[in-house]
């Protein structure tokens, strides 16, 4: 069967994206403990 | 340019700042051992591990009476501060961040329990946003003088988001539990230091971490709650640019699994790039499932690639009913 190629580019995303872990903007320090942990798992990754 | 004779002697002796390291790590592990400490942290494996915090004695503690905590405290100045007088360049083995006016130090970590140290200077904070997060948190004012509000998130039955505020004096002896999916604790004036210890616990599986319009409620941003669910989308990502083609039908998997609907739909993206067999077949899968939070936009997708490639109907009647 032959089959089209599809491009990335037409296959529309969601109606409300989600954001990347720790990506909120961040409106004041201490607004939550994203930056804590993404620390950590770093720490513990690398 | 000076160099402090301290630090000369550093850069000539290189085990001085070894065996510094080897003091702050004894005091480490006696500040562990203390009888105000031990318990405590045994506690954080358990309620890090998923067990409820009455299951935790020593640790509820900390948070609902009013001696525990300023002893867990304690114990920490009483440890490392001799030792840090003793030895200025020993690094305390606690992670710590300082952002302006806020420093944090992380006492332990378990699982998804964290345990840390807040540290806010004197100043005033106003807000446009407030945010909120998959999971509980627990506070205890140990010193300062400050005022905050929580601010409570409801859904109103037509979908929009309501936010209620409560002002709320921080002083000594103050404890706090929030429920941070629909609760968050906004500090807007503190007139002396305030120092609290703050235990958090993320949910097993956490819902997108949110942030919505203070003046009206309105959800304006959302982000995966999970690191490992972004971790997943990155190397997504990846795989999809290097054009890694047999990575296609896991990703065609992964979408029809259950788990974070971002995630899935990344992957079912990305396999119809690659695959488009793979990828439609997926694609056809999720649309005929009524219960999935993903069918509807699968059945809008299905309907866009069908009607701009017709020939994929063939491959439609092949798939499983």
């Amino acid at each position: 069967m032959q089959l089209p190629k599809i491009d990335l580019s037409v296959l529309p995303d969601l109606d409300a994206l989600t954001g990347m872990f720790g990506s909120l903007v961040q409106s004041a320090p201490g607004h939550d403990d994203s930056i804590v942990i993404l620390a950590v798992y770093l720490y513990d990754a690398l | 340019m000076r160099i402090d004779p301290a630090i000369a002697a550093l850069r000539e002796d290189r085990s001085l700042q070894q065996r510094a390291q080897v003091a702050m790590g004894a005091t480490c592990t006696a500040w562990r051992a203390d009888p105000a400490v031990a318990e405590v942290i045994g506690d954080i494996d358990r309620y890090g591990a998923g067990a409820p915090l009455e299951a935790c004695p020593a640790l509820e503690a900390v948070f609902t009476d009013q001696v525990t905590a300023p002893k867990l405290t304690e114990a920490l100045t009483r440890h490392f501060v001799p030792m840090l007088r003793d030895q200025h360049f020993a690094h305390p083995p606690f992670r710590h961040s300082n952002a302006g006016a806020l420093s944090t130090l992380l006492l332990a970590r378990s699982g998804r329990a964290c345990l840390t140290i807040h540290a806010r200077e004197p100043g005033q904070w106003s807000y446009d946003l407030v945010g909120y997060s998959d999971a509980l948190r627990h506070e205890a004012v140990l010193a300062g003088q400050a005022e905050g509000r929580i601010l409570r998130c409801a859904r109103r039955p037509d979908g929009t988001s309501q936010i209620d505020s409560e002002t709320v004096a921080l002083s000594p002896g103050g404890r706090l539990a929030l429920d941070r999916n629909s609760e968050t604790l906004q500090v807007t004036t503190a007139r002396v230091r305030l120092v609290t210890l703050r235990l958090q616990r993320e949910a097993d599986d956490p819902a997108p971490s949110r942030e919505h319009a203070l003046e009206d409620g309105r959800l304006l941003r959302q982000a995966s709650g999970s690191i490992r669910s972004s971790r997943q989308e990155m190397m997504l990502a990846l795989l999809g640019r290097m054009q890694r083609a047999e990575a296609a039908p896991v990703m065609a998997d992964m979408a029809c699994e259950h788990g974070d609907p971002s995630l899935r739909w990344q992957a079912l993206r990305e396999s119809l790039a690659l695959d488009t067999a793979a990828g439609f077949t997926a694609l056809v899968a999720l649309a005929r499932r009524s219960d999935d939070p993903l069918a509807r936009a699968a059945g809008a997708l299905r309907a866009q690639l069908v009607e701009a490639h017709p020939e994929l109907l063939a491959l439609e009647a092949t798939c499983p009913a």
